[in-house]
């Protein structure tokens, strides 16, 4: 295995353009794309002058995820009939309105919000009525002081609310697009020791089958991921990006997520001839697995029920929500466990079939003397 | 003594290698000659444990290779068809690859890359990057990464295809100095003038059998009731060489350019009748030569095509 790590080592000591070239793009695209917005999905919001919807537009405000632009209702339906993407709401006392050109997961998410806010509203003007201003000031007060009260409170609102964090989505979208082209190039070498004969060669130095792949694919699997940990301390450390205390466990999901990319390209690799062929496949594949897997941008703004319903065969998928969930979510690896289960698992299937798939060609390569 | 007993090979339902038997006594030098697909490289791998036969064993001193291929493993060098190297790596740093999987460390690694290195003439040129190489220079390292770790026996697979005569003429000369110490030898070319410099004995196989073997000597003597004339002519005509085959129903006809030759029994006396054939053609034979037979006569006269059709 060192002999072999050794050698892939000296070649990317070589040829390290392309590490450099994925590790620089993602750094830059990232930084650029995810510095470009505050990170805030912005709403146009018209009120009726109530003091109860004045009360909720501040409450929805104190919501980091969303930046409300108020604007008058006559304004508001004309945005609506022109922009098919605009997504606004209308305010009233005692009911509101959302106006959206279709029902997804980010108008479900802002109606729960607003829901939210209302009752928040309702209660508090309750207790006022019955108590006065003091009771309210008591309850307010003791609510804030109950911690575990007020811990489960915002957990349901967090779990129910879509949360957008755009620093975030640049970040992880373009270092899962990235890592896939560093990895699936790492693992095309096996196909190219393959057409060279130096594979034959190994295996007549006595070494095993398992030695020969464990180590090219743990070579490939050490570049993809020592790509990503680049990244995230980067981003972590040296451009203080706020990874809301999930920084860990992005890391767990970014190494289960290099395995199944790996996994992919010896799939890949055993159903090509060439590795121009590998190279056609694997670009192709990077950038739908990244367009319906949601790196380019967030999923509860697709609008396609077919788009979201093979979203379920992007590896970046399971990756791109496990790892918003464990930061901007705020969630636990646990809960995250069906998107790293569903990796593991892929990737394992994966592995088995691409290796089978390419030792049934290596004996192919010798009945095409 | 590495032996080949009833080796035959199916790829799906196409039997490339059929009932192949092959002895290879230590220290001997055997040619393995065939025109492309004639099943050569796949018996090589199966001789080299490289892969299964359907049917058959490939014996190392007397043991069955499939299930315990390491003995012969550890004494044997395969030189492949291919270029099988690093290209982005050094000379040096190819051959320390290919040593430390054959498990050679320190200073006895160093010790036999330098050695190696001297063997194929390369010294000069270690430190330099394989992708700059003449074909020739590559071909030398490629038997070099075949001979780190010492191996009594060494299989070639075509090892001059595409070199220059110059690298061609080296690597021949070092390929005999191997022989010479006493390494066994089983080399494969196209090129019959290498297997008859090179080797003792000579296997000729084609559509996946052995259809002649024996020493270089024996096998010509099966041709020795034969005779090769080779024509020179200036405008190869397809009636002439219709005319030919009909007036001399004994004789094996080939064109190359401008190059005829005709293989037939030697108590003929063919030279009038081609002569008067050319005249009635108007084909101008430029030169005429009656050869003494080569392994190619014999390889032609077996299979009735030339070795590189």
């Amino acid at each position: 295995m060192m002999g072999i790590w050794i050698a892939r080592l000296q070649n990317l000591k070589r040829k390290p353009i392309v590490l450099i070239m994925m590790t620089v793009m993602t750094l830059v695209m990232a930084y650029v794309l995810g510095a470009s917005s505050n990170g805030k999905m912005s709403i146009s919001v018209a009120v009726d002058g109530s003091e109860t919807t004045q009360a909720v537009l501040e409450r929805l405000n104190d919501d980091d995820g969303y930046l409300f632009r108020e604007i008058t209702e006559e304004e508001l339906q004309q945005k609506a009939k022109k922009d098919i993407r605009m997504v606004g709401i209308l305010l009233n006392k005692t009911s509101y309105t959302v106006l959206a050109a279709s029902e997804s997961d980010s108008v479900r998410n802002l109606s729960l919000l607003i829901d939210s806010a209302y009752k928040d509203i309702s209660f508090k003007q309750r207790v006022i009525n019955v108590g006065g201003e003091d009771t309210w000031t008591t309850v307010a007060n003791s609510i804030q002081d109950d911690q575990a009260f007020s811990l489960q409170m915002e957990a349901m609102d967090e779990s129910e609310v879509f949360r957008y964090d755009n620093a975030l989505q640049s970040l992880f979208g373009f270092m899962l697009f990235f890592v896939f082209y560093t990895v699936s190039i790492n693992v095309q070498f096996i196909l190219d020791d393959k057409r060279s004969g130096v594979w034959n060669r190994l295996k007549l130095a006595s070494i095993s089958r398992f030695q020969l792949y464990f180590s090219h694919l743990s070579f490939s699997y050490a570049i993809g991921l020592i790509q990503m940990l680049l990244v995230l301390f980067v981003f972590r450390y040296i451009l203080n990006t706020n990874m809301y205390d999930g920084f860990w466990n992005v890391i767990f999901i970014a190494a289960i997520y290099v395995l199944i990319v790996m996994a992919f390209s010896v799939l890949v690799i055993s159903l090509v001839k060439t590795i121009s062929q590998s190279s056609v496949v694997i670009s192709l594949a990077a950038v739908a697995f990244a367009m319906i897997g949601g790196a380019y941008w967030p999923l509860e703004i697709v609008q396609s029920e077919g788009l979201l319903a093979i979203r379920w065969l992007s590896p970046v998928y399971y990756a791109m929500e496990a790892m918003k969930r464990v930061t901007v979510y705020e969630g636990t690896l646990s809960s995250v466990w069906t998107y790293v289960s569903m990796m593991v698992g892929i990737a394992i299937v994966l592995l088995v079939v691409g290796i089978s798939l390419l030792e049934k060609r290596t004996e192919r390569y010798h009945s095409s003397e | 003594m590495l032996q080949a007993i009833n080796l035959s090979k199916k790829f799906k339902t196409k039997e490339v290698v059929k009932q192949v038997n092959m002895e290879m006594p230590a220290g001997e030098s055997i040619g393995l000659i065939g025109p492309n697909g004639a099943g050569k490289s796949t018996t090589i791998s199966m001789l080299s444990s490289l892969i299964i036969p359907t049917s058959g064993e490939v014996l190392w001193d007397g043991k069955s290779i499939t299930k315990d291929p390491d003995p012969l493993r550890k004494k044997l060098g395969v030189v492949p068809q291919e270029i099988a190297l690093y290209p982005e790596l050094s000379a040096r740093e190819n051959l320390a690859f290919f040593g430390r999987i054959y498990g050679l460390k320190g200073e006895l690694l160093e010790t036999r890359i330098t050695e190696v290195l001297m063997k194929i003439g390369l010294s000069d040129r270690q430190r330099d990057i394989v992708k700059t190489f003449s074909g020739g220079m590559k071909r030398r390292l490629n038997i070099g990464a075949a001979l780190l770790h010492r191996p009594s026996i060494l299989i070639m697979d075509e090892p001059t295809v595409g070199i220059d005569p110059q690298s061609r003429a080296y690597i021949l000369e070092t390929v005999k100095q191997f022989v010479e110490e006493g390494m066994s030898l089983l080399y494969t070319s196209h090129y019959m003038e290498e297997v008859e410099l090179l080797c003792d004995k000579v296997y000729i196989m084609d559509q996946g059998e052995i259809i002649a073997y024996g020493t270089k000597e024996e096998l010509k003597e099966l041709v020795s009731s034969n005779q090769t004339i080779e024509l020179r002519v200036n405008l190869v005509n397809a009636n002439f060489e219709k005319a030919l085959t009909n007036q001399l129903p004994t004789a094996i006809v080939r064109t190359e350019e401008e190059l005829l030759t005709i293989s037939m029994p030697k108590n003929e006396e063919p030279l009038a009748t081609i002569f008067a054939i050319a005249a009635e053609n108007n084909v101008v034979i430029t030169a005429a030569i009656v050869k003494v037979p080569s392994l190619e006569d014999v390889f032609l006269h077996l299979t009735g095509k030339a070795l590189r059709d």
